[in-house]
């Protein structure tokens, strides 16, 4: 049987700006069978999807032994002949659908964008079949969603939009960049679903992604990728069961860790005469929106965290756990209610009696560059905070960043160096440093690890779990991926729609949730048992 | 839709009456005889008669308050006042000058916008050595002066080669070149933005997606990239407009022409302060009103700009 | 035309021609040229004698409209004045005015736009409708309006020059005040336990500012375009005091008959403008290199 995709010894140069970026891979891919490309960001993955489309972007040099789709070699196409094979027999989908699809169209625009090019319809066949593909894809309503723009719906139906679009002509093959990452953990589940009928459906598949959860569900064989080169390839089961090459095998522990169960916990059940570091009662929030409406973010919440031990949240967005975060810290007023710190009034306080003590509540944020002065440089920001905690300017301010940094896994040369300059993984590093200079008792990390590659996301948990233990600090720590969650917190909250639904130890949470969205959430988590007899 | 239009409206009307007050303020602060200054400031050496007329028509003899209130009536009714220099209504002398001007303004905001349009488009993101000499262009175009443009558009055009006349105001051969000098300084500064937009909304993921769908390079251009740079077109012929307005002024000067712009020179160099004003309050208007409309088109190119308000 | 420019993303610098030839690595040889004229104007702004030996204000009837020669390197206009000696004095007042109103306008721009910023709502609000009023007159008109009241003399158009460009600034000011505000970086600094005087001193200020002093070199083009424009309008510095948009304002029937003066009086004015925007330009691509 001709394979419907033919790839030899491909090479994708950059000259002139990265190095190489793909060099040498080789794969098939056959009718009908899903191949999944796994690795970190860098590794050459785009790359190697668009190139399948001809697109692998400005001043790039291909070349192959063999670069065949469908046995006709598509190093020597013209443009024309692309513009026919685009859209028309390889559909691509591409990660946000936000920024992928033009905002300034209609949702029924875009998709009716493939058919105008590719089959000869009328304009009435055109709607009718635009209604059609988005019925199949999951849809409600689509007469309605075909007439709005992107924006108006939601990163789901969005992203199935996106999908409908790619699949519009009846593509042999379907490509597909990271098609669910975007998503909230729930969506992505659905998306998956999506994803998996189509395959079903005999049409094949190429995806890309770095959630190695997605390529189990998905994919029929997997190949990783680093540094430009399949390192392994084969059956999805046994690469996953069974991995054979160092890096493999690496990947897979780094995600097994940030999904491990920790086996020794805090229970707030256990240490009864713990110091209450942070109590609220009450809490409401509500906002009013651009529409004119009032909005509850916040029904009325109470939570409790002891000294030494890590409060998860988890919700989806718009949940009300950022919000009451935000109150927590200070940084947005509560309509009603009372937080207290360590036993006394913390909310009630006006801001300069609170400030004072503020420092003793640190934030360690998602996206650690903003959180920075542009124009500051590591030792300033660290050196900020130092102020605040009463160290003055001289050597022993210099002395306590040094230490700082060395907590964190920094050295000295990051001292002199600019925020923009580092890695997503220093930078939050920095971030924490500069949230342990203020000495606090508290820490409140946000999503600290969710925009990070998987194996920087396992280092920086570990630092904190590790940075907790030392300093017994009490932690709030939000995120919207359970395994995360599952991984540090010793008590869990689950956010919905305002409102909190479920509270307790988390292991029994995991184990028995009762409140029905929580068993939603928990069953939307991917497979994982792979994993643990990978660790 | 009809709120937002009555809104602006009413802020428009709000900044409108804040200028006539300010002028009104203005007039009666300068040291010195209110009543002088209108009549073409100390150089003018108006007789007591005209002085005496002037005080009464402007009630200069009444309290502040009422002269205020005097003062917005009349405008309200459309009395401008009247040019003591040029002896006519300020209205009724605008009103004459008033097509030449609008006539060449509008073609230039044409011309220009065009021209910068098709420049961009074909030639964003495309060979490097063409990106470097539009730069130079653009930089060059944006540092010269209208008016030596002007001079040596005139000195190529119409003294050297006698293709166009040079000072005239009727006959569509005499606006050719003064709507080139207006259209030039508007195509050089949109041209810049736009090519860096274009740039920019090039390299976005849906236009990545609308190539995977097998739409071909000027599809792409066409299709999709120039709804999203009509969006910084507006926005620059918004702020444009009042340069636009300003540089009519060097440019009626420089071919000869007639119309407001030459007018208001004329008037500012004889201190002709009913004139000035009445123009500027004129203009101001225009201003408003063509901020307004901008505004309305950007709702129907962009349909996330009605949300975000 | 500055103001058009702050609303547009980075610029591209100048591109580097003879890249082979030029032995500073990296420096543009545009650039270099454009330095070299400042410097040279500089010269002119502070020591014209040096540049220039006759008098620009003697008259000679005997040589009107003479062409380029020995004695008068680029001849002499409708009065007998040597040409290079005036466009050399020219230098000073149009730097000097354009200079002033251009830090005028930023001064106050800042200031303002600081006020409206960090002020509580309405009279945040009631700043930003005064600087609608303002921005609704075409700048040019504004100073023509300024003109017509007060006279044209240096203080008058001074303030005139420099009040035309504030609301832009006031609105670029402000804008960043407000995007700062919601910054993660505040927030951090809050949280941190900084009153709120310190962090709008520390963090917010010299971020806010940061645009104007971007901008501020383009400026000084536009307002020495400004200026020679109105000379050339009648409207400048009073005769006999040599002026660059005055020598270009004479009657057009000689225009072909004295094509030097024309010649070279454009030529300064056109490359003053080019230096200081191609200057301007590269201070804004190496401010957005650092970001």
């Amino acid at each position: 049987m001709r394979p419907l995709l033919n790839v030899r010894n491909l090479h994708v140069d950059f000259p002139g700006g990265r190095e190489q970026v793909v060099k040498g891979i080789s794969f098939t891919l056959q009718r009908g069978e899903c191949l999944a490309l796994i690795g970190e960001s860098g590794c050459g993955k785009s790359v190697t999807l668009r190139t399948m489309v001809g697109l692998p972007g400005a001043g790039a040099v291909v070349r192959a032994e063999a670069l065949e789709f469908d046995g006709v070699d598509t190093r020597r196409f013209s443009p024309a002949q692309w513009l026919d094979v685009r859209g028309g027999r390889i559909g691509f989908v591409l990660q946000d659908a936000l920024l992928s699809l033009d905002p300034l169209r209609t949702v029924g625009e875009e998709i009716a964008e493939p058919l105008r090019l590719h089959k000869s319809l009328t304009r009435e066949q055109r709607s009718a079949r635009v209604i059609e593909l988005l019925r199949s894809v999951g849809v409600p309503e689509p007469e309605l969603r075909a007439a709005q723009y992107p924006a108006q719906l939601s990163g789901g139906l969005r992203q199935r939009a996106l999908i409908a679009s790619a699949i519009a002509c009846q593509p042999e093959l379907l490509i597909a960049d990271e098609p669910t990452t975007a998503l909230d953990a729930l969506v992505q589940s659905q998306v998956l679903d999506l994803l998996v009928s189509l395959r079903n459906g005999n049409t094949a598949m190429l995806i890309v992604s770095h959630d190695l959860a997605v390529a189990a569900r998905l994919a029929d064989r997997v190949a990783v990728m680093q540094a430009g080169n399949i390192v392994e390839m084969g059956p999805t089961r046994e690469i996953l069961r069974n991995p054979q090459h160092p890096y493999t095998k690496s990947l897979l522990a780094a995600a097994a860790t940030v999904h491990a169960h920790v086996s020794v916990r805090h229970s707030s059940v256990s240490v009864p005469n713990s110091r209450v570091e942070i109590a609220t009662h009450g809490v409401t929030k509500s906002f009013t929106g651009v529409d004119g409406k009032r909005r509850i973010a916040v029904e009325p919440s109470s939570i409790t965290l002891y000294a030494g031990h890590t409060l998860g949240i988890v919700g989806g967005s718009g949940s009300g756990k950022s919000t009451l975060t935000r109150i927590i810290l200070g940084l947005e007023k509560a309509d009603s209610g009372e937080v207290q710190f360590q036993g006394r009034p913390w909310l009630s306080l006006s801001s300069a009696e609170r400030r004072t003590v503020r420092r003793r509540v640190q934030p360690v944020f998602q996206d650690p560059l903003d959180s920075f002065d542009p124009r500051y440089t590591v030792e300033a920001v660290l050196g900020e905070a130092l102020a605040v905690a009463g160290y003055r300017r001289g050597r022993t301010r210099r002395e306590r960043a040094l230490e700082l940094l060395r907590l964190v896994r920094l050295d000295e040369t990051h001292l002199y160096r600019r925020p923009i300059e580092l890695s997503g993984g220093q930078r939050q590093r920095v971030a924490i440093a500069r949230a342990l200079a203020a000495e606090p008792a508290v820490l409140i990390c946000d999503e600290p690890v969710s925009a990070l590659d998987v194996s920087v996301q396992a280092q920086i948990l570990d630092l904190l779990t590790e940075l907790k233990r030392k300093l017994n600090l009490a932690c709030l720590f939000i995120s919207h991926d359970l395994g995360v969650i599952r991984r540090m917190s010793d008590d869990i909250i689950v956010f919905h729609q305002g409102r909190i639904v479920e509270v307790g130890d988390a292991e029994k949470i995991f184990c028995s949730p009762k409140h029905p969205y929580t068993q939603a959430l928990l069953a939307a988590i991917p497979d994982m048992e792979w994993c643990t007899a990978a660790a | 839709m009809t709120r937002r239009l009555l809104g602006r409206l009413g802020a428009g009307l709000v900044v409108l009456w804040g200028t006539a007050t300010l002028v009104f303020f203005v007039i009666n602060l300068t040291p010195g005889d209110p009543a002088i200054t209108i009549l073409g400031g100390p150089d003018a050496l108006p007789t007591p008669a005209v002085l005496r007329q002037v005080r009464a028509e402007y009630g200069f003899d009444q309290p502040l308050w009422g002269q205020y209130l005097h003062y917005l009536g009349r405008l309200l009714h459309g009395d401008f006042g009247v040019s003591y220099r040029l002896h006519q209504p300020v209205l009724k002398l605008i009103a004459g000058q008033f097509g030449a001007t609008a006539t060449l303004a509008l073609w230039a905001m044409v011309l220009g916008s065009g021209l910068a349009l098709l420049v961009a488009l074909t030639t964003a993101k495309r060979a490097r050595w063409l990106t470097e000499l539009l730069t130079w262009a653009e930089v060059v175009l944006s540092s010269v002066p209208s008016f030596i443009t002007g001079l040596l558009l005139l000195l190529a055009f119409s003294f050297s080669l006698h293709l166009f006349p040079s000072s005239s105001t009727h006959g569509w051969t005499s606006i050719i070149l003064p709507t080139v000098t207006l259209a030039l300084p508007v195509a050089g500064v949109l041209i810049q933005v736009l090519r860096r937009e274009l740039e920019e909304i090039l390299e976005q993921p849906f236009i990545i997606t609308a190539r995977t769908r097998g739409l071909s390079e000027t599809g792409v251009r066409l299709g999709h990239a120039l709804r999203h740079a009509l969006i910084p077109t507006l926005t620059i012929l918004g702020v444009m407009f009042t340069t636009l307005l300003s540089t009519a002024v060097v440019v009626e000067t420089v071919f000869n022409r007639q119309g407001l712009g030459r007018m208001m020179s004329d008037a500012t160099t004889n201190r002709d302060v009913p004139l000035v004003l009445g123009i500027a309050l004129l203009v101001t208007s225009i201003n408003i009103l063509a901020n307004i409309v901008i505004d309305f088109i950007y709702v129907v190119v962009d349909p996330r700009t009605e949300r975000h308000e | 035309m500055s103001d058009l420019l702050s609303l547009s993303r980075p610029l591209p610098g100048l591109p580097k021609i003879g890249q082979l030839r030029s032995h500073l690595r990296g420096i543009n040889p545009g650039l270099l040229v454009a330095g070299a004229y400042l410097t040279f104007l500089a010269v002119a702004t502070i020591a014209p004698g040096l540049l220039a030996s006759a008098d620009p204000l003697a008259t000679d009837a005997h040589h009107l409209f003479s062409p380029p020669s020995a004695n008068h390197w680029f001849g002499t206009d409708e009065n007998g004045r040597d040409v290079w000696s005036r466009v050399i004095h020219a230098a000073r007042p149009s730097l000097l005015l354009g200079g002033a109103a251009a830090l005028a306008t930023a001064a106050t721009g800042a200031l303002l736009g600081l006020a409206a910023g960090l002020s509580p709502r309405l009279l945040g609000n009631v700043l930003m409708r005064l600087t609608d009023m303002l921005q609704s007159f075409p700048e040019i008109l504004l100073v023509l309006v300024i003109i017509s009241f007060w006279g044209a003399n240096n203080a008058t158009l001074l303030v005139a020059l420099g009040l035309a460009g504030v609301p832009r600034v006031v609105r670029q000011v402000r804008a960043q005040v407000v995007t700062l505000q919601r910054a993660l970086f505040i927030e951090a600094a809050i949280t941190l336990g900084l009153p709120r005087w310190l962090i709008i001193l520390r963090h917010v200020l010299p971020n806010a500012i940061k645009p104007v002093l971007v901008l501020f070199p383009l400026d000084i083009g536009w307002k020495i375009t400004a200026v020679a424009t109105l000379s050339f309008l009648g409207l400048g510095a009073s005769p006999p005091a040599p002026d660059w948009g005055a020598m270009l304002a004479i009657d057009r029937d000689y225009v072909l008959n004295g094509w030097w003066l024309t010649a070279i009086a454009a030529g300064a004015i056109t490359g003053t403008v080019l230096s200081v925007n191609a200057l301007g330009r590269a201070l804004i691509r190496r401010n957005e290199g650092h970001r």
